[in-house]
């Protein structure tokens, strides 16, 4: 029994810079990895899978389990390389046992460091044995250097595609909403440029037809309009196009917005601001040692609080021992709720921020802080992103999402921070 | 208290050194038969840490200063509030018999070093890890607070903008203090946002300054002065560093804790004073001192203040040395400046800003945005 995809989620950062679409300045791929996969609807059981194809993660292979609350699985990297992300789907798919896989692929910036990068995006995919979407057939090539790909470059990877293809129409992968009976995967940073300069029998097996239900050029990374849906996939390639087949046997929940013909809302305008340099990232502010920032990812990163079974008190962040009654012995971890009530919120304006946060208001300017309340007894100083400063009310209710924090001994520290909507908070 | 004195707050040329002896030297001048320092056998040092430069055993700077060296020093550090503790310690030796004679000296330099260093010193006194590192500053913590005060009661920012016109009027009359130059309301509610809602006349000043004060137990002090002010009652309270974990964003737990403590100790409370030092450091904190001292019911400090009751010359006077908003906030000094202020204006000797028939008084000092606070009160003293 194979697993096979259920459920795929997008993740795209609505910020610009000259001009194009680009990651926000507290977004990175580590970032973009834990956005995309916290869209995929809650899983039934536990995942025993996680597989990525993109950069190194911060620290090591584990923050983006701990970041997701995962526990222990087996964790996989796949370099970006022509054909990555389907040799991923081949292992997530055909991982032994019953459990859960979970496909992410981040394109952005490294959390080592690293310029702005253009077209942000992430997709992650959940696999679970049973019906689904099953990878069947993958096959690509590499442009040759400095040359505009031929005809053959994908032509001969269709035909690969096409064997599977047999009984049914084809669509591209990022343009299906509904389930078609088998899917045809193309993806290329230069296809569109192909189609112009080799005309159009290059692409006609991709023309709408018997075999293709739609054919759509994706996306080129240097056209400033790029909405990176199909670019979170296609960077994978850069100098590629990769096909690859695949058949559906039952629906799969798409999350997110795959449509990269409508246009994000833009968060604004990134200014140029020097990367911080972060192996000189020492503290002229605050210090936190490297072991009391680790101690605290459960309630940075997840919003873990301290559940007390003697007397129901909710304690955040964790203190060892219930502030309510000072029992240490009957705490139950739990999440806070996703969602929060605003309490109170401030602009902070440039200038006025500390010293760590630099950086960030030389890119977005003034920021806001709120206090958000997700529980009687637990409440959160977040600041708060992907909003204008001076948009968010006391009342209003947000979401939160993890983001860059602060650089410090040579890294970035992640912290969650509040973002626009969400669902209601309950009372 | 026996004497009392103080430098100029403001962006001094002066280092550490030169405020604590300016300020000693004044204490001990003050004292009106005079007195040997060989006689002080305790002092205690108010201060958060004067930017790095001697951050351990800087105890040792006060004796040499105060040429007191040999007597036990103790170096108090709860941020803003640190004078204010090392007032009640100074007290609190000379209450149990261990003392005598005691030195309490607060000092502050923080403005001798570059801009970035000095956000550093202004935030370390917060929650690092909750609310500094989500980019929250002091003047960003009282904005939270100020933003659900407004909420909660419907304080209108004139309100806040009042306390500093009317901080501003009172430093006129202050020698000492860092500004002398009369706001009005509409130059508080158009001057640039610093965290909004509050802007940049809603913040105290960075400044440089020492106060220091003398204390003695009642007999001696008699032998000492003919006009002694006395301690009534200390008082001092703690809460949560963080904002996020306290009950309340409109009150602090440890003014209230801290002002019933002195009430009990005093056997008389706030409502008796003449006038009031509270701990102003941005306009939204002298409101929330006023409801947690109960001079005004919650919400109706402001009320209270734009009725100019607070004003010299009103009902109850608040901060008539210009407070920390106008007189300047050296942070581990401002404890001692108001037991300074207090000492003057209880022996009529205030000049401009004297309080007519002053006589009693309350001290308010908070540390950070309310983990830590003290209140003292004070007396004439005598049959």
């Amino acid at each position: 029994m194979t697993r096979a995809i259920v459920a795929a989620a997008l993740y795209r950062p609505s910020w610009e810079f000259e001009g194009r679409p680009a990651e926000g300045p507290d977004e990175d791929a580590l970032t973009l990895a834990v956005a995309a996969t916290e869209l995929l609807p809650h899983r039934s059981g536990p995942v025993d899978r996680l597989d990525w194809v993109g950069p190194s993660l911060p620290g090591s292979d584990w923050a983006l389990a701990e970041a997701l609350d995962l526990g222990h699985l087996t964790l996989r990297r796949h370099v970006g390389e022509p054909g990555s992300l389907f040799q991923a789907l081949d292992a997530a798919a055909n991982a032994p046992g019953p459990g859960a896989s979970i496909l992410v692929v981040p394109e952005g910036s490294a959390p080592t460091g690293g310029t702005r990068t253009y077209g942000a995006a992430a997709a992650a995919f959940l696999l679970e044995e049973g019906h689904g979407l099953r990878p069947r057939a993958h096959g690509g090539r590499r442009h040759p250097r400095g040359d505009l790909p031929d005809a053959s470059a994908w032509t001969d990877a269709l035909e690969k595609g096409s064997g599977i293809a047999e009984g049914g129409p084809v669509r591209l992968l990022v343009r299906a909403r509904t389930p078609p009976p088998a899917l045809l995967v193309a993806i290329g940073k230069r296809w569109p440029h192909a189609a112009v300069e080799t005309g159009p029998d290059a692409i006609g097996p991709l023309a709408p037809g018997p075999m293709i239900a739609e054919a759509r050029s994706l996306h080129d990374l240097a056209a400033p309009a790029a909405a990176p849906a199909s670019v979170a996939l296609a960077r994978i390639a850069p100098d590629a196009t990769v096909f690859a087949g695949f058949e559906s046997t039952a629906p799969v929940k798409w999350t997110g917005r795959w449509d990269e013909t409508a246009p994000l809302p833009r968060r604004g305008a990134l200014a140029p601001a020097e990367e911080p340099d972060l192996r000189r990232a020492l503290s002229e502010g605050a210090y936190v040692p490297r072991p009391r920032y680790l101690e605290n990812l459960g309630a940075r990163w997840r919003l873990a609080a301290d559940r007390c079974g003697a007397c129901g008190n909710l304690t955040f962040p964790p203190r060892a021992s219930c502030r309510a009654c000072g029992r240490s012995d009957a705490l139950t971890r739990e999440r806070l709720p996703e969602a929060g009530l605003v309490e109170a919120v401030t602009t902070v304006a440039p200038g006025a921020q500390p010293t760590e946060f630099d950086a960030l208001v030389a890119s977005v300017g003034a920021y806001d802080v709120a206090l958000v309340a997700f529980a009687p007894g637990a409440r959160l100083t977040l600041q708060v992103a992907d909003l204008p400063a001076g948009r968010l009310r006391i009342g209003d209710t947000v979401r939160t999402g993890l983001r860059r924090l602060y650089p410090m001994d040579g890294e970035w520290r992640y912290g969650r921070k509040a973002l626009p909507g969400g669902p209601a908070p309950t009372p | 208290m026996v004497g009392a004195g103080h430098t100029r707050f403001g962006v001094l040329p002066e280092g550490p050194r030169e405020l604590l002896r300016a300020a000693c030297d004044a204490a001990f001048a003050s004292v009106d038969r005079g007195l040997e320092r060989s006689r002080v056998d305790e002092a205690y040092l108010g201060s958060l840490g004067f930017s790095g430069w001697q951050l351990g055993n800087a105890s040792a700077i006060l004796a040499e200063e105060a040429r007191v060296v040999g007597a036990p020093v103790t170096h108090v550090e709860n941020a803003c509030a640190s004078a204010g503790f090392a007032l009640r310690s100074g007290a609190r030796a000379i209450e149990s018999g261990a003392a005598d004679l005691v030195l309490v000296a607060g000092l502050e330099k923080m403005t001798d070093v570059g801009s970035a260093r000095r956000r550093y010193w202004l935030g370390v006194s917060g929650d690092t890890e909750w609310e500094r590192l989500a980019g929250l500053t002091f003047a960003g913590v009282y904005a939270l607070i100020a933003a659900r005060h407004m909420a909660e009661h419907g304080t209108p920012a004139e309100a806040l903008a009042e306390v500093a016109v009317k901080n501003h009027d009172h430093a006129r009359s202050n020698p000492n203090a860092q500004f002398h130059k009369a706001i009005t309301r509409a130059d508080v509610l158009a001057a640039p946002r610093v965290a909004a809602p509050l802007g940049l006349l809603d913040c105290c000043p960075v400044s440089d300054g020492a106060a220091a004060v003398l204390l003695a137990g009642e007999e001696i002090a008699r032998t000492l002065t003919d006009t002694p002010v006395r301690i009534a009652g200390t008082g001092a309270g703690s809460d949560y560093l963080a904002l996020q974990e306290r009950s309340s964003l409109t009150s602090l737990a440890a003014t209230r804790r801290a002002a019933s403590e002195a009430s009990r100790r005093a056997g008389w409370g706030p409502d008796r004073v003449s006038f009031a030092e509270v701990h102003d450091c941005f306009t939204i904190a002298e409101l929330v001192a006023l409801e947690d001292l109960g001079l005004a019911p919650p919400g109706q400090a402001a009320e209270l203040t734009l009725s100019g009751a607070t004003r010299l010359g009103g009902r109850l006077p608040v901060n008539p040395d210009g407070g920390l908003k106008a007189k300047g906030h050296p942070i581990g000094a401002t404890g001692a400046s108001q037991a300074y202020e207090i000492f003057q204006q209880l022996r009529g000797s205030a000049g401009r800003r004297q309080v007519a028939g002053a006589e009693r008084a309350l001290a308010h000092n908070v540390g950070g945005s309310g983990a830590s606070a003290t209140v003292t009160l004070f007396d004439v003293g005598g049959p």
